[in-house]
């Protein structure tokens, strides 16, 4: 339902030693929206997603999923999210079977399910013939496929991207858009965050910018393009982190 | 441009063939700060002390050592026995790189214009460092000893250190030869593999060596001593030549010894910076780099995990779904990564080793507490192992699924269990059920079953954290080893205790000590609780 707030960041806060990474940070996210979140290298971005999944407790603020509070109900905000992070780092010495099978656990499927689904992600992936493969012998982008596959296949409400591309090649990347379009179509809602603000322009419907630990700039794509009486995205964001410094 | 036609810009390109010792210089430090400088401990935030935590284990062990001072005939069989388990130490200590470390190593030694014999010089230097701490770590303690034991002068004390770091540079060097040598026909990650193995074994070996001779020291017991300056055999080997290079008598046979040292010393010198090994380093880098494409088995201990959870109704208890996915990834893993694998498959073949000996020696007393020594040891490493990975970073998955410390907790526990202390809790009833009354021996497997959990309760709350989470470490830290000592005896007083309360308070003795250990599962429940608190509060820190 479009409208309902999904993900919301209430007056976050992180603080990393002496260094502010977070500062003040509000944003709401609604449902079906492919929400991008933007940011120069070290601006946040990551810093957010952790507190989003859990990975890391913000220093003041809260982080609410679906209603439920990262903080008080960690447990449940974990169960309807779907993470790729952006190390894109997982055990590489399992095969794509042995590892999703273990996914499918911890997020409680049953094994009826993941018996189905495994096979399902990895073909349309295009993985199938290396279900029983030992990863680490996969290139990072084969890798980052499973990485995918172990987002989607609890089939979750959420999902939560930190540059989620990295390494796929052009037709993977073009079948993940595909797939992003179609969970929002669902009424899913997809946080991603990317400095590859092509991506991000073509993908997201809103979008959020983040500099030095502040929020600078949140609304539609059209919005941040005309903010600044630019023709295209990049050149209004830079103008906006220009303005910035 | 400068008068003399140059650019006054250096060439990037090394002259093949010639050590650049600038950049073995910058090798050497690189290698350095990486493996000994303090670090963070990503779960706690402590500081990590590399350098502090060898010598103190490697101290330890020289300490250990000394037992075995008053069971040697004469000071040439001690020094022979020291400098062949320094020796051993320094050979397989000296390669325990891990993956990430490989890998690191590899890529800065392929991606830049350093000549492979530069590369082979600073990778000597580092090792020659390397092996000078454990060397003299392990060695200080039981070389000061023989002052005492042996009346020799501080000279000889001094002398014998010196042939000791040759012997043990020329050894390793010989050694790093073979490796890259055996490169074209073996894998490399199992030599390393066997290397570390053999190291483990060295040492705790030496470890159950020295308690058994401390044993014998501490009950005045004469006549059992080790001699091994009389046998040829062992004469033959590198320690003997080294070990009695200034201590020895001047006669043929001692000097043709004197002599296979010096040659031994000067080809492990020419190996090092003259020999063209360089044109096999690429070699070593190539074959560590490559992939293994065979399917991926699954381990005998995940198979049983899975089983276990699909008992009828029990099942879910033993295993419930997200501890046996938790279980499954750790025992996988441990079970596929080298570095895991071989230090759990030492103390396992040193469980065994000493239950044959209590089994077929007749020895009563010191080979069942060992093969509960060895146990613990297991099990203590164990609950380290499960916390560490190679992909460390890979552990983002347990804090980002919606699963509770307590699962997290039971995961590691059934994996520790079923891989780590299955087998010497298994021994140690059959040894107890074989030297006790039944209800006794049971009461005793128990305990020590029950003392098992607790200790990994225990080190689940001193050092939390998530399993597969934390980098790994090739060595067993001094905190770790004091704890394994602290355990032990904790366990052998508790045995006693239960030993002698049903010997002399018949029924009474054994309420008692059912009491006990019903006490001690409640704490082994209580600090489980309290692990699972403290893991649920950690942070992905990578």
């Amino acid at each position: 339902m479009a409208g309902e707030p999904v993900i919301e960041l209430r007056n976050i806060y992180k603080d990393y030693a002496a260094t502010r990474a977070l500062n003040d940070v509000c944003l709401t996210v609604d449902r079906g929206e492919v929400f991008g979140y933007i940011g120069a290298n070290g601006a946040g971005k990551t810093t957010t997603i952790k507190i989003l999944t859990g990975l890391i407790k913000p220093t003041a603020g809260d982080a609410l999923i679906c209603g439920k509070s990262i903080l008080t109900s960690p447990l449940e905000v974990k169960g309807s999210i779907g993470y790729i992070p952006e190390s894109g780092s997982l055990f590489d010495k399992l095969s794509p079977r042995e590892y999703l099978t273990n996914i499918g656990r911890l997020y409680r499927l049953s094994d009826a399910a993941i018996k189905t689904k495994i096979p399902e992600w990895l073909e349309y992936f295009e993985l199938a013939d290396r279900i029983d493969q030992r990863m680490e012998v996969f290139s990072k982008g084969t890798k980052q496929k499973v990485v995918w596959i172990a987002a989607l296949m609890h089939d979750p409400e959420v999902l939560i991207f930190d540059e989620p591309l990295s390494g796929l090649d052009v037709e993977t990347i073009a079948h993940a858009k595909d797939l992003m379009k179609r969970y929002a179509a669902e009424g899913k809602t997809i946080f991603y965050s990317s400095h590859l603000i092509d991506v991000v322009e073509k993908v997201c419907t809103r979008l959020a910018v983040l500099h030095k630990g502040r929020l600078v700039g949140v609304g539609t794509v059209e919005e941040m393009r005309a903010r600044n009486g630019s023709l295209s995205l990049e050149e209004s964001l830079m103008k906006l982190w220009q303005d910035q410094a | 441009m400068k008068s003399d036609g140059s650019t006054g810009v250096a060439s990037l390109a090394p002259r093949a063939g010639v050590i650049d010792w600038r950049q073995v210089r910058a090798l050497v430090e690189l290698h350095l700060k990486q493996g000994l400088r303090p670090g963070m401990h990503a779960a706690t935030g402590a500081r990590v002390h590399p350098i502090r935590q060898l010598v103190f284990s490697m101290g330890v062990l020289g300490l250990f050592f000394i037992g075995n001072a008053k069971a040697c005939v004469d000071l040439q069989s001690f020094l022979i026995l020291l400098f062949s388990v320094t020796f051993a130490m320094a050979v397989f200590g000296a390669m325990p790189e891990t993956l990430d470390s490989r890998r690191r190593n590899v890529e800065v030694l392929v991606s830049k214009p350093v000549d492979s014999r530069t590369a082979l010089a600073a990778r000597t230097l580092t090792l020659f460092y390397s092996i000078g701490i454990i060397a003299t770590c392990f060695s200080v303690a039981p070389l000061i000893s023989t002052h005492w034991f042996f009346s020799s002068s501080w000279s000889q004390i001094g002398g014998a250190y010196l042939m000791l770091a040759l012997g043990a540079f020329s050894v390793v060097m010989l050694s790093l030869t073979a490796i890259i040598y055996s490169a074209r026909w073996f894998n490399v990650d199992k030599i390393r593999g066997l290397a570390q193995v053999l190291f483990i074994i060295v040492s705790l070996g030496m470890t159950g060596l020295s308690l058994v001779s401390a044993r014998g020291l501490a009950l005045q017991r004469r006549g059992s001593s080790i001699s091994l300056s009389s046998s040829m055999a062992v004469r033959f080997a590198p320690p003997a030549w080294f070990a009695g290079f200034l201590s020895g008598p001047l006669d043929l046979y001692t000097n043709i010894e004197r002599i296979a040292a010096i040659l031994l010393t000067g080809l492990a010198i020419i190996m090092a910076l003259r020999l063209d090994l360089g044109k096999r380093y690429p070699d070593l880098v190539e074959r560590l780099l490559a992939p293994d494409e065979k399917p991926a088995r699954v381990p005998a201990s995940v198979l049983l995990v899975e089983r276990l959870g699909r008992i009828p109704v029990i099942g879910e208890l033993i295993a419930p779904r997200q501890a046996m996915a938790v279980a499954s990834m750790v025992l996988t893993l441990t079970g596929r990564e080298v570095v895991s694998r071989l230090s759990s498959l030492t103390p396992r073949l040193l469980v065994i080793a000493f239950f044959a000996i209590g089994l077929f020696a007749g020895d009563q007393t010191i080979s069942p507490l060992l093969i509960g020594f060895y146990g613990y040891i297991n099990l203590i490493s164990g609950c380290d192992l499960v916390k560490q990975s190679p992909r460390s970073e890979a552990s983002w998955l347990f804090s980002s699924a919606p699963v509770d410390g307590g699962q997290l907790i039971r995961g590691a526990r059934l994996a520790i269990g079923l891989k780590y202390f299955a087998l010497p809790a298994l021994l140690v009833a059959v040894t107890m059920f074989l030297r006790h009354p039944p209800l006794l021996a049971l009461l005793v497997s128990i305990g020590y079953l029950v003392m098992g959990r607790c200790i990994v309760a225990l080190t689940l709350v001193t050092k939390p954290a998530v399993p597969l989470s934390l980098e790994q470490q090739p060595a067993q830290t001094f905190l770790g080893f004091t704890f394994m000592i602290g355990i032990s005896l904790v366990s052998t007083i508790g045995y006693a205790l239960v030993v002698f309360a049903v010997d002399k308070l018949g029924s009474l003795g054994i309420g008692l000590s059912a009491a006990g250990i019903a006490f001690l599962s409640l704490a082994g429940y209580g600090l489980d609780r309290a692990a699972a608190n403290r893991i649920s509060r950690l942070e992905y820190t990578r």
